[in-house]
């Protein structure tokens, strides 16, 4: 059994949003609405041993190891896959949003009935791919994983920046760089288990593989 | 050069859940404290058949009045009906809005149960004859079903804020008891209104009532105490939580002066030497209304989410126009 984890190397991220981009068009989020992304890249600026420093952070789910968005779910419409991926089936939500509230992370947002309209007319009637109002978030593109492909955000990167992989192969990427003890998850204090780890720098010996 | 991830933090709030949500979380715990409070003083304080109707049809008005404007807020209220079959608690056992609708449902249905022989005097021999014979036998056990259920509900609409791990106003053991004993007050409030307003019952009852709030409001202050001073500065989303609740005037003299101590203070009053006039004692209730709607407000409002990172040029996808602080 696969465990999907991805390393964000915050280091070599230009903030050119391709991934922003490569998201809304691979899970057809409503782009026409600024605060509705699977994924986003803050653009932030802080001062550093005295000087000014400008830094992206890329963020997306956690695709947490103990969810709380699953567990207040109360119709069964989000859940976890046993490869790690949380799941939402649009069908079944029926958006009350407790998802939305019990997530640390700010990874889930509400498509809603105007949504659904305008996706009609910017993505195609006849290849929606969702009809309902419904909570949406990042799955790690789970389509895409079916198909043996990465997430589209990890494909189009262009500094290699995000970097996916399967924990559960000791030779994969990803793995060496958790192993290695330098890769951070965010708010660990929460106990949710994040599957998304950050790293400043790749630790000496993995930055040429 | 020091190589360590550099996190930088923001901290804001959220208006995911706000208007219809609060006025639910109001209405539900209102509601639910009158139904159990009306059947409890009917079955064993000998309440007058007009208050008991009084306060069960409110109350189930409010449950489900509450449920409604839930259903408003929902993306998709197609899709409502799961939560409402009474296996779901099989299947989503660990959501609290699983069992709070079942809690509300149930609620609601052994209440119209227990009131149906006292609302209705049906010809003997007839079907609805029989129901209210079932219903007037077995009318210990539906009170105590009604009750329970009642309390589940006013007890799950705190819980349902704790299970929200991020912000430590919401994720604590004080909330639901909070919850609880302030949706008991508001129905307190609301009987008496009815008693004073609208019966002319100013029975031992009434008074009781009046002692009994004032041992909620206490016991209400003790809570928030504690919330406040004790819980909250533990960590940063609940210092942040404080510092926004402490320093609004709506919280500080809407809610703590107007919608407690007030209130306590003129029943206090009422109590020791009664007053010549019912005014102050529904002055009293009025504000404790108010109040239970305040504080469910404040702290749905105030509820603090830390972000590690920055919000720069992006307020967030939980939309919020509050952003206190960014952290360095």
């Amino acid at each position: 059994m696969a465990h999907y984890a991805m390393v964000i190397n915050v280091d070599t991220c230009v903030g050119c949003n391709a991934c922003m981009a490569a998201c809304s068009q691979a899970n057809q989020t409503p782009v026409w609405d600024s605060s509705k992304f699977r994924t986003y890249v803050h653009d932030e600026e802080f001062k550093k041993d005295g000087r000014w420093v400008r830094q992206f952070f890329p963020r997306l789910c956690n695709q947490c190891d103990n969810p709380p968005c699953v567990t207040v779910c109360p119709t069964g419409a989000t859940w976890k896959e046993p490869s790690g991926p949380v799941r939402v089936n649009p069908d079944v939500c029926m958006g009350c949003e407790a998802c939305a509230m019990a997530c640390p992370y700010d990874a889930r947002y509400p498509i809603d009935r105007e949504d659904v309209e305008q996706a009609k007319a910017y993505y195609g009637e006849e290849f929606l791919k969702r009809t309902h109002p419904a909570v949406d978030k990042c799955d790690f593109c789970w389509d895409r994983l079916q198909q043996g492909l990465e997430p589209a955000c990890v494909e189009t990167c262009v500094a290699h920046s995000r970097i996916f992989g399967d924990l559960d192969k000791p030779d994969d990427l990803v793995t060496k760089i958790v192993a290695s003890g330098k890769a951070k998850t965010l708010l660990p204090e929460l106990g949710t288990g994040p599957n998304v780890y950050y790293v400043d720098k790749l630790p000496e010996g993995l930055a040429n593989e | 050069m020091n190589e360590t991830l550099h996190l930088l933090g923001t901290v804001t709030t959220q208006n995911r859940w706000a208007g219809l949500v609060i006025w639910y979380l109001f209405l539900g715990g209102l509601g639910a404290a009158l139904v159990a409070i009306s059947i409890f003083s009917h079955r064993y304080y000998k309440a007058s058949a007009r208050l008991t109707l009084w306060g069960v049809i409110s109350g189930e008005v409010g449950l489900a009045v509450g449920s409604l404007l839930l259903l408003f807020h929902l993306l998709d209220p197609s899709h409502a009906w799961r939560v409402l079959l009474p296996w779901n608690v099989f299947l989503n056992p660990t959501a609290w809005i699983t069992w709070g609708t079942q809690f509300l449902i149930w609620a609601m249905v052994f209440g119209l149960l227990y009131i149906w022989p006292i609302l209705r005097e049906p010809k003997a021999g007839g079907r609805e004859h029989r129901v209210a014979e079932i219903c007037r036998r077995f009318a210990g056990p539906l009170a105590w079903l009604t009750i329970v259920m009642s309390i589940a509900v006013a007890v799950y609409t705190g819980l349902l804020l704790r299970s929200f791990p991020a912000v430590a106003l919401w994720h604590n053991p004080v909330i639901p008891m909070l919850f609880t004993v302030s949706a008991l007050s508001t129905g307190l409030a609301y009987l008496l209104l009815v008693q004073y307003a609208v019966l002319r019952e100013h029975g031992p009852l009434a008074r009781a009532y009046e002692r009994f709030d004032i041992l909620l409001i206490v016991i209400e202050m003790i809570l928030i105490g504690f919330l406040l001073y004790g819980v909250l500065p533990g960590s940063g989303s609940g210092r942040a939580s404080a510092e926004l609740l402490m320093g609004n005037m709506g919280w500080v003299v809407g809610f703590l002066v107007l919608g407690l101590l007030v209130p306590l203070l003129l029943e206090i009053k009422g109590s020791l030497r009664a007053w010549n006039s019912p005014a102050p004692v529904m002055l009293a209730a009025v504000l404790v209304l108010i109040g239970g709607y305040l504080l469910r407000h404040y702290f749905l409002t105030a509820g603090v989410y830390y972000f590690p990172w920055t919000n720069a040029h992006h307020l967030g996808v939980l939309g919020s126009d509050v952003v206190t602080h960014v952290l360095h």
